[in-house]
């Protein structure tokens, strides 16, 4: 390597597939499981547009109650456009104040993408969630700028069933539902190498198992019963 | 110049009822004994009959139960200042018409906002937000403003066209013209204000006297009044007084905490704290009681505030029951190293106010909200609003909720359930379901319930 390239090299944008994992761990946060950290190399990324791609209802929310949960700062906390009302009992249960909560329902995609570059650009939001099926790059750039610019993370959500296309992102995640949690393949990592099948355990909704394990033991008792007569 | 002026035609009224506003189906009137004339008048006052400038007497005989507020001009004219220094939040040029009239320029702030609309849209969120009625208009002067808010135009009008137009159609009576001055413009045949515009000033100026020019030359912007623009005092002061007496210790708190909350907004424009909120409860016949709220450090969230009120009212036994409210903080500490996070929370609170009215402007106002809530087991009555703390259902709730149910059509298995509803049997709309948590095949759990038909719905997603 000749020196004049030598000081592009140190440049903190500039990363090289053969150096292994960018080491700037400051700037990432922790998403509650180990396992995920390990894959993300540090956890989730402060700031820039994050895909995640999933079916509707596999937990895909719940997954990021840590990431989620952080703000010490009440700041708002803006979901654009999701599928249905987001309900209060829900955020208490994620540990979200309910008051940093702003929920805006648009018309069209292009009005969801104006008004998720709005709240980016505006220094009253922490995180802005946006549900959003069919971005071209040109849009995605412009959310990956401002995001980056003010420094906040814009997660992207994305329906599975929707053609993969590739998008100038920070995070890109596929979330696939398996028995007992989530197996999440990592297809885009900045500064980092992707990595598949990191496979979460993971329960996030109650479940009958308690009562049919109580009545297991109960009609175990009355075999029990009637052996001893 | 653009000017808007909002005219609050019951402010005394909107401010002496915070935990429940106007739903109450009890009349109530503002009367102002002195000349014997019912100022201002609830909804359901209203209704009964009653019509402002009647005389107690009248008012009495068509409304049996009527609750009689006695008007102090003193206390609305705090109540103006207190939405004005609200206001001084998001625009500088503010004046003060007491007792019920508050002018803001607009031109000058317009710029920040990025245009009319939005500045606008922000102005209405803090009236709305500080639930208070009001008439408003826009004009070329606050003269102009004031006369059209005062004939309920309730328009933003941009253009000196529309305004002209707006104008010409008010009557003499809204204008600031005395009862005598109206009588002899009646006189030489000026009857309207389209008619008295039209006039040249020097043939008014040979009849009528000078106070009458003046205010024309306002009314029409062809002089500047010097106006003295709001500028909030050096040290705090409210006072509230509510419709009815207190006697319970814990019914004081939210009256307090609207005071704090005040109080809040006044220190957060200034980068300052206190350590010290000093209140004043006011009795009937007994002596005021202060009521010192003392912090160690200054403080800066109005939670930790509102802890440190509630320790408080725990320990107070009240003398009589309370009449009028007051805070009073005279010491204001300058912001240290230490709080910083006062000073990003002062960012933010004025960039979402902004943000807010952008997004409402361009998307409509429906279409901005809080999560939804309600006091009800039926998911279908709960609406968007922060204010209903209603319980929180002791079930798991999903994070989506449709809006419109949709009929069950996958394959899945159930996981948790089943929760009986049977409810609504007081408004007809009776629901009996039984809930689950069902799994589909390819791993979304999704909010199911069958009705009493056996049919299946999903009604929610566990994203």
């Amino acid at each position: 390597m000749t020196n004049s390239t030598l000081p592009l090299t140190q440049h903190p944008g500039v990363w090289r597939a053969s150096e292994g994992r960018h080491q700037d761990t400051t700037q990432r946060q922790d998403t509650g499981f180990a396992a995920l950290n390990t894959a993300l190399g540090g956890g989730f990324p402060a700031s820039g547009l994050i895909r995640l791609r999933s079916l509707c209802g596999v937990g895909e929310l719940s997954l990021l109650k840590t990431v989620l949960g952080q703000n010490n700062s009440e700041k708002l906390l803006v979901f654009i456009n999701p599928p249905g009302q987001i309900h209060q009992a829900w955020l208490h249960q994620m540990a979200i104040n309910p008051a940093n909560v702003t929920v805006v329902h648009c018309r069209s995609g292009d009005e969801a993408l104006w008004a998720a570059e709005q709240c980016l650009k505006s220094e009253a939001c922490y995180q802005v969630l946006l549900w959003h099926d069919a971005i071209t790059t040109k849009q995605a750039r412009r959310l990956q700028v401002a995001s980056t610019q003010h420094r906040l993370r814009c997660l992207l959500f994305e329906n599975k069933r929707v053609q993969r296309i590739a998008l100038p992102l920070t995070l890109d995640l596929d979330i696939q539902a398996v028995t007992g949690g989530l197996q999440i393949d990592i297809t885009k990592n900045r500064g980092a190498w992707p990595t598949s099948a990191t496979q979460l355990m993971f329960c996030y909704t109650p479940t009958n198992q308690a009562i049919y394990r109580a009545m297991d033991n109960t009609s175990a008792l009355h075999a029990l019963s009637h052996i001893a007569g | 110049m653009l000017w808007a002026y909002f005219h609050y035609y019951q402010l005394f009224l909107d401010n002496t009822e915070i935990t429940a506003p106007p739903t109450s189906s009890q009349a109530i009137v503002v009367y102002q004994a002195a000349n014997n004339r019912i100022m201002q008048a609830n909804q359901a006052a209203r209704e009964a009959g009653i019509t402002l400038g009647m005389g107690l007497a009248q008012a009495g005989a068509l409304c049996p139960q009527l609750t009689i507020l006695d008007y102090q001009q003193a206390d609305e004219t705090h109540r103006l200042t207190a939405l004005a220094n609200r206001l001084y939040q998001l625009v500088a040029d503010i004046v003060l018409l007491p007792p019920n009239g508050l002018a803001v320029r607009l031109d000058p702030s317009m710029k920040y906002y990025g245009g009319l609309s939005y500045l606008w849209q922000a102005l209405k969120n803090e009236m709305t937000a500080a639930h208070v009625h009001f008439s408003y208009a826009t004009g070329w002067s606050v003269e102009a403003a004031k006369v059209l808010a005062l004939n309920g135009a309730n328009q933003v009008f941009q253009h000196n066209s529309a305004i002209k137009q707006a104008l010409a159609k008010c009557p003499l009576e809204h204008t600031d013209l005395t009862q005598q001055q109206c009588f002899a413009l009646h006189r030489v045949g000026i009857r309207d204000i389209a008619t008295l515009l039209q006039m040249p000033v020097t043939e008014l100026g040979k009849r009528f006297d000078n106070s009458l020019i003046q205010y024309l030359c306002a009314l029409r912007a062809e002089v500047v009044p010097r106006y003295v623009y709001y500028h909030p005092e050096s040290h705090f002061f409210s006072s509230l007084t509510p419709s009815y007496e207190i006697s319970e210790n814990t019914r004081l708190l939210p009256w307090m905490a609207q005071l704090m909350e005040e109080f809040m907004t006044y220190a957060r424009l200034r980068n300052k704290l206190s350590a010290c909120l000093a209140f004043e409860l006011h009795f009937r016949d007994e002596q005021a009681l202060s009521v010192c709220i003392q912090s160690a450090t200054p403080l800066y969230k109005s939670a930790q505030w509102h802890s440190l009120m509630l320790l408080k009212l725990e320990t107070l036994t009240l003398p009589a029951p309370v009449i009028q409210l007051s805070l009073t903080v005279s010491e204001l500490e300058e912001l240290e190293e230490q709080t910083t996070d006062f000073f990003t929370n002062r960012v933010h609170v004025f960039a979402q106010k902004q943000l807010l009215s952008r997004l409402q402007t361009r998307l409509g106002c429906e279409a901005v909200g809080a999560p939804i809530n309600g006091n009800d087991h039926r998911l279908d009555q709960h609406q968007s609003a922060l204010s209903a703390s209603g319980a929180l259902p002791a079930y798991t709730l999903p994070s989506i909720c449709l809006s419109q149910l949709q009929p069950l059509c996958a394959a899945s298995h159930i996981e948790h359930g089943p929760i009986r509803l049977h409810t609504g049997w007081w408004d007809g709309n009776i629901q009996k379901r039984d809930y689950y948590i069902a799994r589909a095949s390819d791993g979304r759990r999704m909010h199911v319930f069958k009705d009493a038909e056996g049919n299946w719905f999903v009604q929610g997603w566990y994203c």
